[in-house]
């Protein structure tokens, strides 16, 4: 899979300074810190990924970037501005997918974009012609008339996206774009959102698919308990944190534990999972020739290269996916 | 497979050529989006804003109306029958039941069982414009129920032709002096039958004990609070005065004005404050 270089120079005015910049950000329910001190900056044009497990606090820093929630503590600006201040003016020039679909079921598909538009203050035309577009592009168009309560999940989390973009948005946060989506729908929105991304419409998306992180994100940052474990590009991270390939074994669910002590030694590095045990070697396939000549008799092998969800076990001990 | 080419964008650059700034009279946007929502039951609310009238009038005017033939309005009031003693009550408590419903399920199913308000959220709109927007819709509401209301009775000689926009208009500010209703309403995260209760315990007795069907003054001296602090009684006695005096009473009438002008406004601060807490966490 080859990256796409962050596209630099795609917008003219405002491409210079970043288009967020959060320093210490902060966020507590109560007791709980949701978001325990992140900083970071996305710059203009650039896709930028929040990759973490569930309760990481990815949607209350989302929450924030997208001015609805207020910061408990740190600093924050979006497009130059304090969304503590300039709320509404920073979300004029937002567009938001929230993790959960809030459409009107009260409302027709296409009526949901036209009251949408309206909220930004667009003419009526301007917001009836790009619904037309938005139905085309989210693959809709045949539904325009259909009640939202009548659409499967995948074709309301597609109306959610269009509706997202009923502005034209500087910056287009996702939360889980692609959550209920099946395979192929996710292939044709990722196509969708690697579009805008080279129209020059930066993005900000989490995820916790290592695979979606890694087709559309320039850089991301990987959270768990509302703190960044690193930051880097999908190909930087995977050099830092992992080795090139990956031998994946399996035994049977009683012998890991007992293969991985044989296996000491073998490789970089050695993580036993439930149900099998990862080899982290710069050559897979020597890894195995060693492994047999240990005595050892996997049921299954496999080698691979090393993903972002390598990258995550080893900086939080954790699987991605639990 | 292939997926088909992104159509052409209204304008060249795209991907942020959209607006910079928040609208101005953003809260009118929430009130369109409601009211497009409403489209879709039109028909019923203007079945529903016809019928009850008339069935209304038949029962007060033709049968109620034969068997009270005493005249229960004030002295030196126009009113001579008893359909015209109930009928400018009548106008105001389809108001009253059209608030109170849309400042409880109305605010429950936008904000909690669909989640609208949260989508809303997310755009220019600010959260207490979502509140004005909303306030606004409810109002609108109340002048299409009111307004044809209105219509009927006087279409039916009840009450004086020139007499109904003022009527609207009462029935309209009672009906916003059910708002303290919605800031209850978005306070509660999860409904589990609440509105249910508070229609029948609160509602209803309002409805019924507010000098509505007969004077308030029938009612023994301890339980004429329950319309002191009613909105209803409030409406229904300055829309009564307004329609058939008697003239003179405008210091009466001032005082209706002021408790309902301070509570709708009360609960619409209320409900801007509540809003904002529950959209903004
Ligand atoms: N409104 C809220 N009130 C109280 N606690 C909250 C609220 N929102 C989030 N939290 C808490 O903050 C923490 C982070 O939640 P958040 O939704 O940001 O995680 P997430 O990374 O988006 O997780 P997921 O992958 O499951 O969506 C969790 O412990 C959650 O319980
Ligand atoms: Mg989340």
């Amino acid at each position: 899979m080859t990256l796409a270089a962050p596209s630099a120079g795609t917008t003219g005015a405002g491409a210079a300074g970043p288009v967020i910049r959060a320093v210490d950000l902060r966020k507590s329910y109560g007791d709980t810190h949701a978001v325990d001190g992140l900083s970071f900056e996305v710059t203009s044009g650039e896709a930028f990924g929040l990759l973490g497990p569930n309760g990481a606090g990815k949607s209350t820093t989302m929450r924030m970037i997208g001015a609805v929630t207020t910061r408990t503590g740190g600093e924050l600006e979006i497009l130059g501005l304090d969304p503590d201040r300039s709320g509404p003016d920073i979300r004029a020039q937002l567009g938001v997918v929230p993790q959960q679909d809030n459409l009107d079921d009260e409302l027709r598909v296409r009526e949901n974009l036209l009251v949408y538009g309206r909220y930004f203050g667009l003419p009526r035309a301007q917001v009836a012609r790009r619904a037309d577009e938005l139905l085309e592009f989210a693959q809709l168009a045949d539904r325009a008339k259909a009640r939202v309560d009548a659409l499967s999940g995948g074709m309301k989390r597609r109306l959610t996206i269009a509706r997202a973009l009923i502005s034209d948005p500087r910056i287009l946060l996702l939360d889980e774009p692609t959550t209920g989506l099946d395979p192929q729908a996710r292939h044709i929105l990722w196509d969708r959102l690697f579009r805008l991304k080279e129209r020059g419409t930066t993005l900000v998306l989490t995820t916790h698919h290592m695979d979606e992180a890694e087709q559309l994100c320039d850089r991301l940052v990987v959270v768990d308990k509302g703190r960044i474990m690193a930051e880097g590009s999908p190909a930087q991270l995977i050099r830092e944190h992992s080795s090139r390939e990956v031998l994946e074994l399996r035994f049977g669910s009683d012998r890991n534990e007992a293969a991985a002590e044989t296996l000491a030694g073998v490789g970089d590095r050695l993580e036993v999972l439930p149900d099998r045990v990862l080899v982290y070697a710069a050559d897979g396939e020597a890894a195995l020739v060693e492994a047999h000549a240990r005595g050892l008799a996997p049921i299954t092998s496999l080698v691979r290269r090393s993903s972002l969800e390598d990258v995550f076990l080893r900086l939080t001990g954790r699987s991605l996916i639990e | 497979m292939s997926a088909p080419a992104l159509p052409a964008v209204s304008t060249p650059t795209a991907g942020g050529s959209g607006p910079r700034r928040a609208p101005r009279f953003a809260w009118w946007y929430v009130t369109e989006h409601l009211l497009r929502g409403m489209r879709g039951y039109l028909p019923t609310v203007v079945a529903t804003a016809i019928g009850t009238p008339v069935v209304y009038l038949a029962v007060f005017g033709i049968g109620l109306g034969a068997l009270i033939t005493e005249n229960v309005a004030p002295a030196g009031s126009a009113a001579t029958t008893y359909l015209q003693f109930v009928a400018p009550a009548l106008l105001c408590m389809s108001a009253f039941a059209l608030a109170s419903e849309e400042f409880s399920f109305g605010i429950a199913l936008h904000l909690t069982w669909r989640k609208v308000f949260e989508g809303t959220r997310a755009t220019p709109i600010a959260s207490g414009q979502i509140a004005d927007g909303f306030v606004a819709f409810v109002a609108i509401r109340m002048v299409i129920t009111a307004g044809v209301y209105g219509a009927v009775i006087a279409a039916f000689g009840v009450v004086p032709l020139g007499a109904i926009p003022a009527l609207v208009l009462t029935g309209v500010l009672g009906g916003l002096a059910v708002s303290p209703l919605a800031v209850y309403a978005a306070r509660i995260q999860g409904e589990s039958g609440q509105f249910a209760i508070v229609q029948r315990v609160i509602i209803l007795p309002l409805t019924l004990f507010s000098g509505t069907l007969f004077p308030l003054t029938q009612l023994p001296i301890f339980l004429q609070p329950i319309g002191w602090i009613s909105p209803l009684w409030h409406a229904a006695e300055l829309g009564r005065f307004l329609a058939f005096g008697p003239s003179g009473q405008w210091v009466a009438a001032l005082v209706h004005v002021a408790v309902l002008v301070a509570v709708a406004a009360g609960g619409w601060i209320g409900l801007r404050v509540v809003l904002t807490r529950r959209l903004e966490r």
